[in-house]
């Protein structure tokens, strides 16, 4: 515990930790003023009944255009179902930003740069020590190597907790100033039926779907800075890894062993509304990948920085 | 003799197939002040990475306090504290801020420790501001701060005076003579330059090439040489006799025992033989060791 109080003192004593997080705040401003700003405010019931109106109207027609092919009906008669919906529950157009969708966005955001960030920290926050020859000062104290290195990798966890926390926060904030309670919400038709969704539900889940995935391009990225001992390459491939990793799978999808790769079983592609990448992928394959990668980064992490002589 | 708190036995250390430590066997005392001495690439700094868990020996053993290093690495080092090389801090936070960091690393180091041992390196000015700020001098003694905020039994320092003016180094030859004596710490000094540290040590250990080839205890007392400079020379020859002597600046260098030298003196007084000046003569370490190490090559050894 107490080394864990080192590394989060250490991690906030520089600039990196600072300047992260407070773009990450910056952002989610930037992108909620913007949005405000230049949004027609339909702040009455009149003005969203009406925006409501316009576009039932519009698929009404459609509806009733003969030329329009059977398979497509289908759609607009759901749509319309769900803009009667709209209009009954007093609820924003999906076009427009609602405290609802903007929450739905910030999250997004916030583990999006959350993700990044901790990639960075988790990269430097071993090879830094190296490359200032702190390390040594260390390594020497009555502290075995696996608790310090554990103290290093809990503390990128909570870096990316908290950094993810405050965009939240800061989301749920912005967005009740800009549009209170005016909500677009989220509809599903079951069985002929209007759903409205949980919200508080759906953000559970697109934080839940998202982890595994963060969590092994962390530990991706602190293995790699444990081995390279440079914090820039191991930021750089992990990186490179974490957004390139669907433009890789889309070439080498066709191929058995893409399956077995980490980043081919991100658990997101699981979440309800999305269909994975690889076909015959099922979400309990992906889980005992993501475990099986995980374990090994850790393992290899770990016996390595256990091993190696320190000359720094 | 003391128990000794540590022992190194039978160490070796190769990396790359190259040999850099051979068989090294060297204990250390409480109270004692052991010089480490021996050439640039000696093998000192790797020695003493391996004495404090920073690097495993090939084969051999390292003991500290009664524990072994590789199966008790944590008791082992406990009761260590050490510099290796250049002190490396944390140049983003206070000097205060990072004695707290290590302070966290230890049993039972409490802030009034902190404030004391900040006050002993003389720091206390200073302390708060960002290490990146202290000049080499102030980095060094921040960098005894915390190698001696636990209260070792054992301290290690490797080529300390590194960027110490001549004041600095004898102010800080005078500290560690004191810790050596009043808390019975064993410390152990390396450096490639016998002058600065032979003041202070009580013995020496001399590495080269990886191998130790010579540990002497230093008897300060036992200096059987002095200088004498007088005004009639043919009256000294006359009375020091078969003696052995040689002319040295303006008078002779004598082989003669301390206790030998009130009879002289007399005897020199009776004869009405004017004596300017007379001393001991140390005979320098430094040229032994030199002569020990093949002197002008002892940065070009492998
Ligand atoms: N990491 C390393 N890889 C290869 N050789 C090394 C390494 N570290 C030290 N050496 C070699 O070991 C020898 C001893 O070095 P060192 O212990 O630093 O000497 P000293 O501290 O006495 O000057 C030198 O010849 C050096 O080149
Ligand atoms: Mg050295």
């Amino acid at each position: 515990m107490r080394y864990i109080k080192n590394e989060w003192i250490k991690l906030w004593s520089q600039k990196t930790a600072w300047m992260l997080t407070i773009f990450l705040c910056l952002l989610v401003v930037g992108v909620g003023a913007v949005t405000k700003y230049y949004e027609k405010p339909l702040t009455t019931p009149e003005d969203r009944r009406n925006a409501n109106q316009a576009e039932l109207d519009n698929y009404q027609s459609l509806v009733n255009d003969p030329a329009i092919p059977e398979e497509e009906l289908s759609f607009y008669r759901e749509e319309i179902l769900k803009l009667e919906y709209r209009i009954a529950n007093d609820l924003l157009p999906a076009s427009e930003m609602g405290f609802d969708t903007f929450m739905d966005m910030g999250l997004q955001m916030s583990l999006a740069l959350g993700a990044m960030f901790m990639i960075v920290i988790a990269a430097s926050i071993l090879s830094k020590e190296f490359s200032t020859g702190t390390i040594k000062m260390l390594l020497t104290r009555p502290v075995a190597r696996w608790k310090i290195l554990l103290s290093k990798l809990v503390t990128v966890f909570i870096f990316g907790g908290f950094v993810i926390f405050i965009g939240a926060v800061l989301t749920a904030i912005l967005g009740f100033l800009f549009w209170g309670s005016d909500t677009v919400g989220s509809l599903t038709i079951v069985n002929g039926a209007v759903v409205q969704e949980n919200m508080t539900d759906s953000y559970m889940n697109l934080i839940l779907y998202s982890i595994p995935s963060i969590i092994l391009n962390t530990l991706l990225s602190f293995m790699l800075g444990a081995i390279f001992g440079s914090s820039t390459l191991a930021v750089g491939i992990a990186l490179l890894i974490a957004f390139l990793s669907n433009t890789i799978l889309y070439f080498i999808a066709k191929y058995e062993f893409a399956k077995y790769l980490w980043f081919a079983n991100d658990i997101r592609q699981f979440m309800p509304g999305s269909t994975p990448v690889i076909e015959d992928l099922t979400l309990g394959f992906s889980m005992i990948v993501c475990i099986v990668y995980a374990i090994v980064f850790v393992v290899v992490t770990f016996l390595h920085f256990q091993k190696r002589d320190v000359t720094a | 003799m003391k128990k000794p708190i540590v022992e190194i036995k039978n160490l070796n250390k190769s990396i790359k197939g190259k040999h850099i430590i051979k068989d090294l066997n060297l204990s250390f005392y409480p109270g004692q002040i052991t010089g480490f001495i021996g050439p640039n690439g000696a093998g000192k700094t790797t020695t003493i990475r391996m004495m404090t868990g920073l690097m495993y020996p090939t084969s051999g053993e390292i003991i500290i306090d009664g524990h072994s290093m590789k199966n008790h690495f944590e008791d082992a080092i406990r009761h260590v504290g050490v510099i290796v090389e250049n002190p490396e801090m944390y140049k983003y936070m206070s000097g205060y801020k990072n004695l707290q960091h290590f302070a966290r690393m230890h049993e039972g180091v409490t802030k009034e420790r902190i404030d004391e041992i900040v006050r002993q390196v003389g720091l206390e000015n200073r302390i708060h501001e960002k290490v990146k700020t202290y000049s080499l001098g102030m980095r060094q003694r921040l960098g005894l701060a915390q190698a001696l905020l636990h209260n070792p039994k054992f301290l290690i320092l490797d080529e300390p005076t590194n960027g110490l003016d001549p004041a600095g180094i004898r102010e800080f030859r005078f500290y560690l003579r004191k810790i050596a004596e009043e808390q019975d710490i064993s410390i152990i000094i390396s450096s490639h330059m016998l002058g600065e540290i032979e003041q202070i040590v009580d013995r020496i250990a001399i590495i080269q090439n990886g191998e130790l080839i010579d540990i002497r205890e230093l008897h300060q007392e036992t200096i059987s040489q002095y200088y004498i400079e007088v005004a009639q020379t043919d009256e000294l020859q006359a009375i020091i006799g078969e003696r052995p002597v040689k002319p040295y600046e303006k008078g002779f260098i004598i082989d003669i025992e301390k206790p030998e030298v009130p009879a002289l003196l007399r005897a020199l007084h009776e004869e009405n033989v004017d004596v300017f000046s007379i001393h001991p003569v140390q005979q320098r370490l430094e040229d032994q060791f030199i002569e020990m190490t093949g002197g002008g090559a002892i940065d070009a050894i492998h």
